[in-house]
């Protein structure tokens, strides 16, 4: 028995391999798509406000706190933001040196910080001053303005 | 001489019944379900912009900046973003990842642009390892203009990783 293929126009060839590209199309389509995987991530940032100099929000309320016996005075240091411009904290960035009556140098560490408005905050404060007991005993708080950046 | 109609036909069912073979085949073999997974956003923490300058956290996660941008050590913490990528034990892949200047973090109407995206691993033939997963970290850098308005800025990116 000859099996012979039934009548075919030379259009039903075209449709027929069109018919396949499509078929490969589909399949490959995939098999590419797991070649190359595809990752999305979120990035976010937040921009705080810095209060400029010179406008009253500033820090009060700054004092030595607590005092060494002896050698370089070590105490903490309260800032209180008050005014403000919205709700968002403020970014305070500290000076490298302040310098106290008696033209003492003081040093703040803590480097920048967000202060709460309203908010006290306490950092450390190392002044280099004479290290008698007596001295130490005289120092009183002192009031020094902190520029904010 | 003509080819006959039935001879044309034959080679196109020939080449659909191979096409159908032979690609799952492929598919087993070369490419077993390649994913690749968000697992940790990006983020560049607080910070004021004073005059600008730039911000950049590392793929280990560590944050630097120049210019006048001051880091804030409250109000979000910075990281690296995070894939999981899971694959053919062994096999290699190359990283391909976003370039500079296309990808915008936004706050309303304001943006900043995100440069110099890096990732550990990185670059090509980076191999999987014989478990078929690893952690890929990505950092990049964040450019802050001067008197960028404050709030929170948001964007999003993708990472690619290509089988050869």
């Amino acid at each position: 028995m000859t099996l012979r293929p039934g009548p075919q126009s030379p259009a039903a060839g075209c449709r027929l391999g069109a018919r396949t590209a499509a078929a490969l199309l589909l399949t490959i389509a995939p098999a590419w798509a797991a070649w190359a995987a595809n990752g999305g991530a979120t990035a976010s940032a937040t921009v705080v406000e810095a209060v400029p100099i010179g406008l009253p929000a500033t820090a009060l309320d700054l004092y030595l706190g607590q005092l060494s016996p002896a050698g370089p005075f070590v105490g903490s240091v309260l800032i209180r933001v008050i005014g403000g411009i919205n709700d968002e904290p403020v970014a305070l960035q500290l000076p490298a040196r302040q310098t106290v009556p008696g033209d003492a140098p003081l040093t703040l560490e803590g480097g920048p910080a967000l202060l709460g408005r309203g908010l006290a905050t306490a950092i450390t404060a190392h002044m280099s001053m004479s290290s008698s007991k007596e001295q130490a005993r005289e120092a009183q708080p002192v009031a020094i303005t902190i520029a904010f950046n | 001489m003509k080819p006959s109609r039935s001879r044309s036909r034959s080679h196109s069912t020939e080449a659909a019944a191979l096409a159908l073979l032979t690609l799952p085949v492929l598919l087993a073999g070369g490419a077993a379900a390649q994913t690749l997974q968000n697992t940790g956003a990006l983020s560049f923490g607080a910070f004021s912009a004073g005059i600008g300058g730039t911000v950049t956290v590392s793929p280990l996660g560590a944050r630097s900046k120049t210019g006048a941008v001051v880091l804030a050590t409250q109000g979000g913490t910075p990281m690296a973003a995070q894939f999981l990528i899971t694959g053919t034990p062994g096999a290699t892949y190359t990283i391909t990842l976003p370039s500079d200047g296309t990808v915008l973090l936004s706050s309303g109407a304001s943006t900043m642009a995100l440069n110099g995206f890096t990732s550990t691993p990185s670059g090509a033939n980076v191999p999987l390892g014989g478990g078929g997963t690893q952690t890929i970290t990505v950092g990049a850098s964040l450019t802050v203009s001067a008197n960028q308005a404050p709030g929170n800025y948001t964007g999003a990116f993708s990472v690619t990783v290509n089988y050869p």
